[in-house]
Parts: structure tokens; C-alpha cells; sequence
């Protein structure tokens, strides 16, 4: 008898994948096959066929080979699909710069092939997250919120110095985060490799005539600026399917507890506990995340004093299982039953 | 209007009450703290505490100032924290169900030195059962190709965590084999070599290591289970919701004793076929495996009365009164109804009991 199969595409260390896939083993009886493709393996090869009596597409990694049209359901974790990168020796300038454009057009090529794999997965079998919803964009995401009418920061993207002078003159504490990724890894020339990233960094009105001192045009790169919201309590919110899982954070424990000096102290962690959302808000964040064409995310929201629900931003592949943890949600088994489900429904 | 206060505990800080006092359990930061019953009973089923209404009521100097030591203990403590009538209903409480994806959670498999009993077939049904998580205990000195072969076999298994306990002499209580040990075979979580001899008996154990090695003197035998005793709690949410619905020893466990008998626990006297004819998957569908598993704390005489109930891990082997399997477990030195505590083997009638166990297995 043939098993159903589910492919996962994650990386190999994520714990909360490990999670799920127990589930799913323990929900199903052990009546499917996970195909994981990890970060690390690359596919060794594709095959598209196409005429007008059918279509097949076959990926093959290390160790077998999968027939797009033999899977039943598909959980997008982590990672991109990626074929074994071309090599090119750079030797000198000019056959570095004849490299680099090489580089860009075997990219392309293999891009649009990946892409169609990608799409194919969508339109085949049950998906929870597709590689898009990793890159999806965050001014989108605010812009839809704020048509929502879901509270979000006020918010500046500029390279202008005068206009982030007007901004900081209006709101004495600012923020400033990335636009795209958090963090990239660069590899180095001899051995290893860095992680370069900033997070969310707090400026006040100093940084921003330090800025606008420097002498010169526009700034470097056009970057996001917010508004500094206070906090009565941080949400971190895991969204599937039209289910809410909410986590409010006690990062402000002084204001509640009104003990107003806390040493950092990792045997006490921010107390983290199961919060309910007002209606309103999560019938806002349903309409968001389907707009945005999510299935599932974490959604970073802040409760300020005035009692106010601010959007930050969703992560749409975020970690869960420290939320899932502190609350005792049962997060992995429903994401496991969604992907059974999702070829019963067939 | 005057906004009604409440002091709420936050949903992982559980109260449990006692015959004579009650603890409140942090399940998030792992610690338990005793509190009297009177400052238990001033909470509702929903973990508030109606402050403004006491401070009214207690007029009192005296009740208002323990009052007020307990409100700044349980703030002090992060608790509990403050929030208005309207808040309160935001902060659900945990949900009390046990998240456990598995059939068997852990399965324990004795062995004097090597065992043909382990082989793949027998990794394969644990895998059926998702059993991810296995302790091995040699009692006699084991083989080190053997041993090597076999965690090799693991390696490649679904296995995620291996514990094992070794025979000191021959290779176990060399220099450095314990760290190549760990340094090959990343599934092995810790390690513990008993039987040591006095001069090598140091505590291997490495602050900070995730995975430790312990060296021990003495030379244990499946006798040495079901202590219960304060550092063996666990104040965590797993723990506590498993204890809640079922037995915190005996639920979804399974072992194999060194002669290859399946039984639910290693110490306990049943036993449910041998692994050469019977699948694991059939003996725990027998009659009997598992009679235990929802037997909780709630039923068993004095635990139903102690508030260390959810957090102690339960013992069925080793009981109180050997007869009757819902008496208080024996290696136990705690009474609920004064809050003292003794070591356990200190007392002489339960050193004549545990001598009738050792009886029966000699
Ligand atoms: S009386 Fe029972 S519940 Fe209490 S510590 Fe002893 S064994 Fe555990």
C-alpha cells in the first residue's frame, strides 16, 4: 500500500518542525511518509515535462527521487528551493565582473524554474505557507493594516534627512528596523563565516542630528523609522487558519507589579501567559491574514497603556514553540492536522 | 465608580493545597513556593484575589498587615499582578490538557552486559509507537565494541534522546572514554557509571553541560527507582498536566528487563510476554499493562492530601503497604499533615517494608 506524502521543506535544526512531524505521526498512525528537504541538501536535479497529454515534474535529491504530482499535502517551513550552484573562478577584475553577470543570468534562468516548481506545489497539493510568504513585504503588510483599521505606528521610510528632522522633532524616541531581512551570513575567505544584523535599534533626537550633521545628499538607503509605542504589554500572536493563539508578554513587570528596579536575570524570564484577544481585533487580523494570503504567522502586536492594540509586523514563518510552550497550546498537533486534512478534503 | 482591583496569579503559577499548607507551583520558571492555606483560600477557582474587597473587610491591624505581607510576597515573587475587573477576563487560564504525541513516551531497557534482545526490529516497533526516548541500563560491565555497535544503530534511528547507565571497570570508567562517547553519538543526553571505586569517585557532572556524566560509588540494580524526593519535583507544564490525568510514573511507559520480559515498569512484578514472540504493540494492549496509567495522585492515600501532588513523580513498585497498590509510595519521606519531612529510609518500619521487596527478587 502506497503511504500518503508530505513534504516538508525546513531546516534541519528546527526544533518546532520535529514538533509537528511527531504529531502528524502519532495523529496518523504512521500512514505517510515525510519528505523533508532540508536547507542544507540541495535538489540534485529537476525534470519538467510538458505536452499536451500531461506534465510531470520530478525532483531528485541525495537520496530519491519525487514526483510532484505523487504528494498530498506540503508544509513551507524554512529554506528555498535551490539547485548546486555554478562555480566561477574569479582571477582578475575583469573576468570577475564577466563572472558576476554570468552569476546573474544562471540565477535567473534557474530562478524561473524554481519558480515554477513553486507554483506547482501551491496548485497541487494542500499547503501550509508557501517560499513566497518568507519574503513577504512589510510595508505591504503595515499599509494593509492601517486600511484595516488596525493600529499601527506612525511611520516614515526616507532617505530624506530633512524629512526624518520633521520626524524626529514630532516623537522624541524612534525606532528603526529592517525592511527586507533581519540578518544575513556572509561567508568568509578562510574559514567560517559571519551573521550581520541590527534588529530593532531605539534612536533619539541626538542620533538624528548626528545624521543630519554629516554633510552630504540623501542618506545611503531609504530605511523604516516608527514612532517609539509605549508598551503595557507585548503580544506575540500565532495565527492558523482563522485560529488565534495569543501570548501576552509582562515585559513592563513594573508597572503591574510596581516593583520598579528588574536585574536581568535568566532564572526569570518575562512571564508569558495565554491572552484573549478582543473580538474586534481578531476579526481585523483574520481579514489581514487573508488579504496578506497567509494560512499561518506570528503576528507581533504591542497593548499600550491607553489600552490601544498596535500592529508591529508578522512574521509569517516565525518560531512558535516557545509560544506553545508557555501557554501549553496545542499549535504543533492543529498545524499536523491541517496537513492530514488536507488530503482527506481531496 | 471605584474600579474593583483584582490580584491575579499569572496563569503558570498554580495554587495546590495541603492537608497543612499549600505551595503555589511556577510552572514557567521551574520553582515552587510553599504559602499558607489561609492565603490559598483567599484566591477563586480562577486564580483572583479580590483586593479591594478585602482591604475592606479587614479592618483588622493585624489580618490587614498579613494581608499585605502576603499581596507584597506574591508581587515580589512576579507571582501575580494587578488588573482591573474589566482586564481580568483577557487572561485566560492555562489550558490543562497533556500534549504528549506518543503511545509510549519512554521505554527502559535493562541489561547485565550485552542483550540480544536489542536489535532493529525492536527499534523499529518503538518507532511505531513514537517512542523517541530510551535509557539503557547495564548492570554488569558491557562490551565496548558491543555497546558501540548498538548506538550506532541508534544514530540512525528516529530516537531523539538515549540516557545510559554503565558498569564501571574494563572501558566505562577510563579517561576519556565517557567524552568520546558523547562526542560521537550526539543522542546520548547523560550518562552515569555506577559502581565506581572510591578514589574514582568524582562527580563527572559539568556545570553548565547539558549532557552530564555522573560517576557513582554505589552498584545499582533495578531496586534503585522510585525515590521521591524534593530535587526530584518538577515544577514544569508537562509534568504537571501529565500528573493531573494520570500517573506520573507508570503513564505510556514500557521496559524490558535484562532476561527480555516487556512490563510497564522495571520494578514492578508483572510482565506482559517476551520480546522474542510478543510485538510491543500487542503486550501494551494486554490486559493489565496498562491499569496504572490513570491512576493520578487524587486517588492514592496521602498524596491526595499533599500539595506536592502534581509536581512528585509517583512510584507503584515500592509502596507503603505492599497490599494495597493505592497506598503512598514507599520511598517516601514527606507528611502532608504536619509539612515535615524525613529521609525516607531513616524510618524502620519502612526499612522492614522495602526489605520484603528485596526478598522477592533475590
Ligand atoms: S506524599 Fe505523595 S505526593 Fe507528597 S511528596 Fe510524598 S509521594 Fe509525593
Amino acid at each position: 500500500m502506497n503511504k500518503k506524502k508530505l513534504l516538508v521543506q525546513s531546516s534541519s535544526t528546527d526544533a518546532s518542525t520535529n514538533d509537528v512531524l511527531d504529531w502528524l505521526y502519532y495523529l496518523s498512525g504512521g500512514d505517510y511518509a515525510v519528505v523533508r528537504l532540508n536547507d542544507t541538501g540541495y535538489i540534485r536535479s529537476v525534470t519538467v515535462q510538458m505536452n499536451n497529454r500531461e506534465q510531470r515534474i520530478c525532483l531528485a535529491t541525495q537520496d530519491r527521487e519525487l514526483y510532484l504530482d505523487e504528494l498530498d499535502s506540503r508544509w513551507y517551513r524554512r529554506g528555498r528551493l535551490s539547485l548546486p550552484a555554478a562555480t566561477f573562478t574569479k582571477t582578475d577584475a575583469e573576468t570577475f565582473a564577466l563572472a558576476l553577470h554570468t552569476r546573474r543570468y544562471v540565477d535567473a534562468e534557474t530562478d524561473v524554474v524554481c519558480n515554477f516548481i513553486e507554483n506547482n506545489l501551491d496548485r497541487y497539493t494542500a499547503s501550509l505557507n508557501r517560499q513566497a510568504d518568507d519574503g513577504i513585504n512589510k510595508l505591504d503588510l503595515l499599509q494593509l493594516a492601517a486600511e484595516l483599521g488596525i493600529s499601527i505606528p506612525d511611520t516614515l521610510v526616507t532617505n530624506e534627512r530633512q524629512a526624518l528632522l520633521a520626524f524626529g522633532l514630532k516623537y522624541p524616541m524612534l525606532v528603526t528596523k529592517s525592511l527586507g531581512r533581519n540578518a544575513f551570513t556572509c561567508p568568509l575567505e578562510q574559514a567560517g563565516s559571519v551573521k550581520l544584523g541590527m534588529g530593532t535599534v531605539l534612536i533619539n533626537a541626538a542620533d538624528i542630528n548626528t545624521l543630519y550633521a554629516a554633510a552630504g545628499g540623501p542618506l545611503a538607503l531609504p530605511a523604516l523609522y516608527q514612532q517609539y509605542v509605549d508598551k503595557q504589554l507585548e503580544l506575540r500572536i500565532f495565527y492558523l487558519d482563522g485560529a488565534f493563539y495569543p501570548m501576552a508578554i509582562f515585559s513592563q513587570a513594573d508597572a503591574r507589579t510596581r516593583v520598579d528596579f528588574r536585574h536581568y536575570d535568566p532564572a526569570r524570564p518575562n512571564r508569558c501567559v495565554p491572552y484573549q484577544l478582543p473580538e474586534p481585533v481578531e476579526r481585523k487580523l483574520d481579514a489581514l491574514m487573508q488579504h496578506a494570503g497567509l494560512t499561518s504567522g506570528s503576528v507581533d502586536m504591542i497593548l499600550t497603556p491607553d489600552n490601544d492594540y498596535v500592529f508591529l509586523e508578522v512574521n509569517p514563518v516565525g518560531q512558535f514553540q516557545w509560544l506553545a510552550r508557555n501557554c501549553n497550546y496545542d499549535i504543533d498537533r492543529q498545524i499536523a492536522a491541517y496537513l492530514l486534512n488536507g488530503y482527506d478534503d481531496e | 465608580m471605584v474600579m474593583e482591583e483584582l490580584l491575579l496569579l499569572y496563569a503558570c503559577c498554580i495554587p495546590v493545597r495541603g492537608a497543612r499548607r499549600s505551595v503555589i507551583c511556577d510552572l514557567q520558571r521551574a520553582q515552587v513556593f510553599p504559602v499558607p492555606n489561609s492565603l490559598y483560600d483567599l484566591f477563586d477557582a480562577r486564580g483572583r484575589l479580590r483586593l479591594s474587597q478585602l482591604r475592606r473587610s479587614n479592618t483588622d491591624t493585624a489580618d490587614r498587615a498579613v494581608l499585605e505581607e502576603y499581596i507584597g510576597f506574591l508581587l515580589r515573587e512576579e507571582l501575580a499582578f494587578l488588573c482591573s475587573e474589566a482586564e481580568a477576563p483577557r487572561f485566560p487560564r492555562l489550558s490543562r490538557e497533556w500534549l504528549y504525541p506518543a503511545v509510549i513516551s519512554n521505554c527502559i531497557i535493562d541489561a547485565r552486559h550485552t542483550t540480544a534482545h536489542i536489535h532493529a526490529d525492536l527499534l523499529e516497533q518503538l518507532a511505531a509507537l513514537c517512542c523517541n526516548h530510551i535509557q539503557f541500563r547495564f548492570f554488569e560491565t558491557v562490551d565496548r565494541y558491543w555497546l558501540e555497535q548498538l548506538l550506532d544503530l541508534i544514530a540512525q534511528s528516529q530516537v531523539k534522546s538515549v540516557s545510559l547507565l554503565l558498569r564501571a571497570g574494563a572501558d566505562a570508567d577510563s579517561e576519556g572514554w565517557p567524552d568520546q562517547l558523547l562526542a560521537r553519538y550526539l543522542k546520548i543526553q547523560n550518562l552515569t557509571i555506577h559502581g565506581c571505586k572510591a578514589s574514582q569517585c568524582i562527580a563527572w557532572a559539568r556545570p553548565g553541560q547539558a549532557r552530564p556524566v555522573w560517576a557513582v560509588m554505589e552498584v545499582l540494580s533495578a531496586l534503585h527507582c522510585g525515590v521521591i524526593a524534593p530535587h526530584y519535583f518538577s515544577p514544569n507544564i508537562p509534568a504537571f498536566t501529565e500528573a493531573l490525568h494520570y500517573n506520573s510514573c507508570l503513564n505510556r511507559k514500557l521496559s524490558i528487563d535484562a532476561a527480555g520480559y516487556i512490563r510497564n515498569c522495571p520494578s514492578m512484578p508483572a510482565t506482559f510476554g517476551h520480546v522474542d514472540d510478543t510485538r510491543l504493540a500487542d503486550a501494551i494492549r494486554q490486559p493489565g499493562f496498562q491499569q496504572y496509567w490513570t491512576l493520578t495522585k487524587d486517588e492514592i492515600a496521602v498524596c491526595r492530601d499533599c500539595e506536592f501532588r502534581y509536581i512528585c513523580t509517583d512510584c507503584r513498585a515500592y509502596l507503603e503497604e505492599p497490599d494495597n497498590d493505592r497506598s503512598k509510595p514507599l520511598k517516601c519521606g514527606y507528611d502532608p499533615y504536619t509539612a515535615t519531612c524525613q529521609d525516607w529510609s531513616s524510618s524502620l518500619l519502612r526499612q522492614a517494608t522495602f526489605g520484603h521487596y528485596q526478598q522477592q527478587t533475590s
